[in-house]
């Protein structure tokens, strides 16, 4: 298959996921009790003023009318305007998702790295001691819920090292690249996960092209181990290692909502949770387009790189 | 966008770009991602400010605002940040109603209009004296949309206010209200220029002015020069950390001062410690916490059954359990250890053997209580409450509600017989004046149209001493046979370093101008 006609059809298989995103966002706060002009004028109302805010911001139309607005706003640019703050929805969500950003992309590449290490280390020798020892740390790591490993890193580094602070303090109009110091413990409690969990899978698939002939070929031909390795194992494992890549960003993305709460992270778990609790439908949906799309990006990327790699999956087949 | 230029030194290392890299050269630059990380971190851990004029301090905040807009503002950091930032023209502060900048405000012969006359030496943070079109305009804007405090001035007529002269003016009410100050000016009135309509600035003629602000931090400097004096601390550093953990680590690392509501658990893990304070705010600035029965729906219509569940409940093993012993026993009218509290309203003491004989002659065997964990352990007292009316043969089914919709749905607050409920222990003149009318929104006892009427005849008897004679009156009748059953005092815990004193906690804010650092 053609690659442009294989891109063609991935981005319209993507944009089909992003719209069914926003349909699924919006239902889901449809659902929830109550509505922005509640949440807004909160106890210290009366049910007229409460309509006459309904009415105001729309709020009385049906649903389809609504999320239809919305969305023909949203294809022409405009992801619409928060019902709390009153601001542009860009401007709301851009220092946030910047800020979650950062922490996302730092944890991803030490994942990755450090994945890679001991799947190569631990995919080389299946059943050796070293893979035993590996695998069981990974599986332990995996199985420990992520808000406990933060807290247990707060309480040795920061309470008990005092050598990392316990919460992401940003200095005010500063991000948090000004006080490194501050990603730290959150950047070990993602990637520690992102390591256990992809270092599994990358360890199978160093395993399996282990056994593959070239590589078998290549040792019998006598070359060195570290060369046999660089030039006909990991090759072999770029299209597995690039799926495992994007289905960590989705994860990583996904477990900031909990790491970011436990170090006060200014990043998009606290838009993300006020959206909900306001039901602010334009913030909520604004963020969940674009952590949609970055994601949705992630997999499309892996999915080039796979099929770029592999030969076979860039022809069509006669 | 506010993006940073700079790329981040972690990340400009290109480790995975070196193609030619050998394993041992890519598992030593991973090494050195992770020790870039590190290094930074332990050379900047202590990089925090920490001059000795400067209070930092960390709370919730439930308004998702950052406190500049008095219009917005709720409970938590940007509450604290209108109180320190805007003179109020009354305030409560420790347990009494006080003028603040209000010289005085005095009724007409039938509490039908107001006159408020206003200190002549209060100064706006961009020079200007504040007058009273100044008090006139904000009146006006914290009783209209967006406002979420219009309930508040819900009897103001705004149309015929009049400013009399550059410190008087004139409020008119649309019935006599004999109880316009405790009741209104005090509940909320901060003052803010004539014209605002971008609070982005944050003017105001509190202590305190804006200095420097993003969402999650505001800084505000002192008035050198105000009309209290100067405040005795130079700077505050109000951050808004809405996990309750987060707070008490962060106060722990000495990456904060001050944390504004601890929760129990929490106090009970750092209350023998020497490196932390902890500051309980009192009756003043607890929350009273009940299980709300309305007494126009069935099965509360019927008096017997408001009075068994009052007796069933063991209020003491309630605190204990749910509040961690942070707290008191309740007794049914907010108010407990505020101005005019009636001495007759005294905690019920359990009575199972009358309340399961109420039941019985009432015919009740099951009721159905939407709960949810509004305030923490409220949950773990519904539970408790559960086994206590075990004890006398009814069975409590438990509707859970989760916390952040379970005021988004005002039309089943208002018609859920049987509801978990919590108010700010306010004075019972004022709580009662603003929570019982027919007018609340939240009327979740079901106060009945006589009781109303009692409530506006009293509301308009201008002598204070009679007014309190009727405001007592209407405690003990709701105390008798309303329809609460306020089970217990939940105390607002603060804590911080040892070093910070002279903090005065009032209806849940804490006030730092006068706070010492030592």
């Amino acid at each position: 298959m053609p690659v442009v006609r294989l891109i063609a059809q991935k981005f319209a298989a993507a944009t089909v996921t992003i719209l069914a995103v926003s349909a699924v966002l919006f239902m889901a706060i449809e659902v929830l009790p109550g509505d922005a002009a509640a949440a807004m004028l909160g106890g210290n109302t009366t049910i007229e003023q409460l309509e006459a805010q309904r009415a105001e911001w729309g709020l009385d139309q049906p649903a389809t009318t609504r999320y239809l607005d919305w969305l023909i706003s949203a294809l022409q640019g405009d992801l619409g305007t928060s019902f709390i703050s009153g601001e542009a929805v860009t401007t709301e969500i851009a220092q946030p998702l910047w800020f979650t950003t950062i922490l996302v992309a730092i944890s991803a590449v030490v994942s990755l790295v450090l994945a890679l290490l001991f799947g190569v280390l631990a995919g080389l020798r299946p059943g050796s001691r070293l893979d035993r020892m590996l695998s069981g740390s990974a599986l332990v790591v995996v199985a420990v819920p992520q808000f406990v490993i933060a807290g247990l890193l707060v309480m040795l580094f920061a309470l008990t090292l005092g050598v990392l602070p316990a919460v992401s303090l940003v200095p005010i109009g500063g991000s948090p690249l000004d006080r490194p110091a501050i990603l730290v413990l959150p950047v070990i409690a993602l990637a520690s996960f992102g390591i256990a969990w992809a270092g599994r899978l990358i360890r199978a698939a160093v395993a399996d092209a282990n056994t593959a002939p070239n590589v078998r070929a290549a040792r019998l031909a006598g070359l060195p181990e570290p060369l046999v390795v660089w030039r006909h194992l990991l090759p072999a494992t770029v299209p597995a290692t690039a799926q495992v890549f994007a289905w960590l960003i989705s994860g990583l993305f996904g477990s900031t909502t909990v790491i970011e709460r436990v170090f006060n992270y200014p990043g998009l778990s606290e838009v993300l949770i006020s959206a909900v609790r306001n039901h602010d439908l334009a913030v909520l949906e604004g963020v969940g387009i674009l952590l949609a799309m970055i994601i949705v990006l992630a997999f499309l990327t892996a999915d080039l790189i796979g099929t770029l790699v592999d030969p076979k999956r860039r022809v069509r087949p006669s | 966008m506010g993006m940073p230029q700079t790329p981040p030194p972690s990340t400009s290392t290109p480790v995975l770009s070196a193609r030619r890299l050998s394993r041992r050269a890519r598992t030593l630059a991973a090494c050195g991602l992770a020790t870039v990380l590190l290094t930074s971190a332990c050379g900047s851990a202590d990089a925090t400010d920490a001059e000795a004029d400067i209070l930092r301090i960390a709370a919730a905040d439930a308004s998702g605002t950052n406190g500049l807009d008095p219009l917005a503002a709720s409970a938590g950091a940007s509450q604290m940040v209108i109180r320190h930032l805007y003179d109020s023209l009354m305030v409560l502060e420790e347990g009494q109603y006080r003028l603040e900048l209000a010289e005085s405000v005095e009724p007409n012969e039938d509490a039908s209009e107001w006159t408020v006359t206003i200190r002549s030496d209060a100064v706006f943070h961009n020079g200007d004296p504040v007058t009273a079109a100044d008090v006139a305009f904000s009146i006006s804007a914290l009783a209209s949309p967006p406002s979420n405090r219009v309930s508040v001035y819900a009897n103001v007529d705004l149309e015929n206010i009049e400013v009399v002269d550059e410190q008087t003016l004139t409020i008119p009410l649309h019935r006599a209200g004999a109880d316009f100050r405790e009741s209104t000016l005090v509940v909320y009135s901060p003052v803010f220029p004539a014209g605002t309509t971008d609070f982005a600035e944050g003017v105001g003629s509190g202590p305190y002015r804006l200095d420097s602000h993003d969402d999650q931090t505001i800084r505000l400097t002192a008035v050198e020069d105000h009309w209290r004096g100067t405040p005795t601390v130079d700077i505050l550093e109000i951050t808004i950390i809405p996990d309750a953990t987060a707070r008490l680590n962060a106060l722990k690392d000495e990456q904060i001062d001050y944390a504004v509501g601890i929760s129990a658990t929490g106090a009970q893990t750092i209350a023998d410690s020497d490196a932390v304070t902890l500051h309980n705010g009192g009756l003043e600035t607890a929350f009273a916490l009940s299980f709300a029965m309305n007494q126009q729906l069935e099965p509360f219509d019927d008096p017997r059954v408001r009075e068994a569940v009052r007796l069933t409940a063991d209020r003491q093993a309630l605190v204990d359990t749910a509040l961690l012993g942070f707290g008191e026993p309740a007794a049914d009218v907010v108010g407990g250890g505020l101005p005019g509290y009636s001495e007759a309203v005294t905690a019920r003491t359990q009575d199972l053997q009358t309340a399961r004989d109420l039941f019985e002659a009432a015919g009740v065997t099951e009721l159905t209580l939407r709960a949810g964990e509004i305030l923490p352990g409220m949950m773990s007292a519904a539970q408790l409450f559960k086994q206590q009316l075990a004890e006398v043969g009814v069975e409590l089914v438990i509707d859970e509600t989760p916390a952040d919709t379970y005021y988004a749905e005002l039309e089943k607050l208002a018609t859920h017989p049987f509801q978990a409920f919590y108010y700010a222990n306010r004075p019972a003149a004022v709580h009662l004046a603003a929570v019982t009318v027919e007018t609340a929104p939240f009327n979740v006892t079901g106060t009945t149209s006589q009781y109303w009427q009692d409530l506006a005849e009293a509301q308009t008897i201008v002598d204070d001493d009679e007014r309190l004679a009727a405001f007592t009156t209407l405690q003990n009748e709701f105390y008798g046979s309303g329809g609460d059953l306020l089970w217990g005092y939940a105390y607002q815990i603060d804590a911080s370093h040892p070093r910070v004193g002279n903090v005065t906690i009032s209806q849940g804010v804490p006030w730092f101008a006068a706070a010492s650092i030592g």
